[in-house]
């Protein structure tokens, strides 16, 4: 049922962030082509202005894209299951857990693919701009591999940078559900309400956010001093008096940060999930 | 006969109002009823119950013995008081949907009863027009073999054309081993079509009797007993 969950939220969705990526893939590549023209010289004042606009416009259609996503997994909750159509939604043989995934999983696939458009526009960017700055893309190439050489000889292995990346992408992912949950588990509390639950959601979203950085700055100033606290410092500065030792550092901040977030996750997770099956209140 | 819906002590405040208050209520299966009422008299809030779309505040509800869940909407076929369906999904769209969540969807049956009404697979939703949008969620609703059909309002707010039109396809195309409950206040279009009646006014479950038996012993229809029963 998950599964064709997933299909629908896609149908539902694509048909708003195709077009937006679309629209942003194209901004990218007439910036970029502007990028040359304007270099060359060619073409009166008129055509510069325009070329000018569409570097402009590309990076406003970044942050819009950005935005955009954000607003289409806020919007697919509240309308698809706290709206008119959860009555359809919520009437599915199907449990909870089921609606909440499908909306997570599609949310972070479209964060994801946001940020691997605007990543790769701005490496063709960056690439683009060296090239005309008379800088070698193979060459480029080439110092990046020295660099990782370098670390190489510094006792850094393939095996570390290999986790680091994975742990940025585990990172990326975890975030990203993290953050679809933080507006879900308010727009969960909210529906309680009888009246006025967009209030009561961004009341809640508001009371949520305060309520985990102050425990967060709560267990911090409570573990600062403390006798583990400064055994891990100690070992911290051990780990940075080499190359390797501060990828493990990273490696060990990084794991870290995201159990933390996890943590946080799942809270809202349970949040958002016990106030849709056992506090439903549809208007 | 085992009851395909079950109320006990069923209550359901909303902050200080009590929009159901300790019903108790069993609806055995193949029936056809009618859940009558004036407006605000607790009949939707009723059916969103029986579709967990509220929880109770006191008792409990069970759907062929099961409380509200995966199991019981697999067998409701539920169709609600306002639009539950996007504007911008197509009318095949909406016949996938169906097809891939409920298995007991006949959709050779949807289609035909579209395609009667002339309505093109290719139209969005939000293109219909509001008999229209009623007709096609109604189609979808009554294509399926559910156990259990709970239809709010169904014939509120549209033309005589479209009133007769829906207790047409209500009829004509429920399961009979199924039973099917209507919610409305216009008791004179469906008194015709129900075999017993359910009386609610403010949370309270006033009257639960079978038509003929209203009819004998009242020597009245339904509607004029109602009247009576609802005199302001």
């Amino acid at each position: 049922m998950l599964g064709q969950l997933i299909k629908h939220e896609f149908r539902a969705t694509a048909r708003r962030m195709l077009p937006a990526l679309g629209v942003l893939a194209l901004l990218g590549l007439l910036a970029n082509l502007s990028f040359r023209i304007l270099d060359s010289g060619f073409g009166g004042t008129p055509l510069r202005i325009l070329l000018v606009l569409f570097i402009i416009a590309f990076f406003i259609g970044m942050i819009v894209a950005w935005v955009m996503a954000l607003v289409m997994m806020i919007s697919r909750f509240y309308r698809n299951l706290l709206g008119d159509e959860g009555y359809l939604m919520f009437t599915l043989p199907t449990n909870t857990h089921a609606l909440i995934w499908s909306k997570l999983i599609v949310s972070t696939v479209w964060f994801i693919a946001t940020a691997l458009l605007i990543f790769l526009l701005m490496m063709l960017t960056g690439a683009n701009l060296a090239r005309m700055n008379g800088e070698d893309l193979a060459g480029i190439f080439h110092s990046m591999g020295e660099g990782l050489e370098f670390l190489r000889t510094l006792g850094v292995t393939n095996g570390s940078l290999i986790l680091l990346g994975l742990e940025f992408v585990a990172a990326v992912v975890v975030t990203s559900l993290t953050t679809c949950l933080q507006f879900y588990a308010a727009m969960g509390l909210g529906q309680m309400s009888d009246n006025h639950k967009g209030l009561w959601s961004v009341l809640a979203f508001v009371g949520l956010s305060f309520a985990f950085q102050f425990l967060g700055t709560t267990v911090f100033a409570g573990l600062t001093g403390t006798d583990t606290m400064n055994v891990v410092i100690a070992n911290l500065e051990e780990l940075m008096q080499t190359a390797p030792g501060i990828v493990r550092a990273i490696n060990a901040g990084i794991g870290s940060t995201m159990l933390l977030e996890l943590i946080h996750g799942v809270i809202l997770y349970l949040i958002t999930s016990l106030t849709l099956s056992k506090k439903l209140n549809l208007a | 006969m085992s009851a395909i819906l079950e109320c006990r002590g069923l209550t359901k405040n909303f902050g200080r109002v009590c929009a159901l208050d300790a019903v108790d209520l069993s609806i055995e299966p193949g029936r056809v009823v009618g859940l009558l009422g004036p407006n605000g008299s607790g009949k939707t809030t009723l059916i969103k119950l029986a579709n967990g779309l509220l929880t109770p505040s006191a008792g409990e509800l069970l759907i062929a013995g099961e409380k509200p869940g995966p199991a019981s909407k697999a067998i409701i076929s539920y169709l609600p008081d306002r639009n539950f369906l996007p504007d911008w999904m197509s009318a095949r769209q909406m016949l996938d949907f169906f097809e891939d969540f409920y298995p007991d969807f006949r959709r050779d049956k949807a289609t035909e009863m579209l395609g009667r009404l002339g309505i093109e697979e290719t139209i969005r939703f939000g293109q219909m027009s509001k008999g229209t949008k009623e007709k096609a969620q109604l189609i979808l609703v009554m294509s399926r073999e559910a156990g259990l059909y709970l239809l709010d309002e169904p014939i509120g707010g549209v033309d005589p054309a479209t009133r007769d039109f829906i207790l047409d396809t209500i009829i004509r195309n429920y399961n009979p081993s199924a039973s099917v409950v209507i919610s409305t206040h216009l008791i004179a279009d469906v008194e015709n079509v129900l075999d017993e009646v359910i009386f609610i006014n403010s949370g309270r479950i006033v009257v639960h009797s079978s038509v003929d038996e209203i009819r004998e012993a009242q020597g009245k229809s339904v509607d004029a007993y109602f009247r009576e029963v609802f005199k302001c």
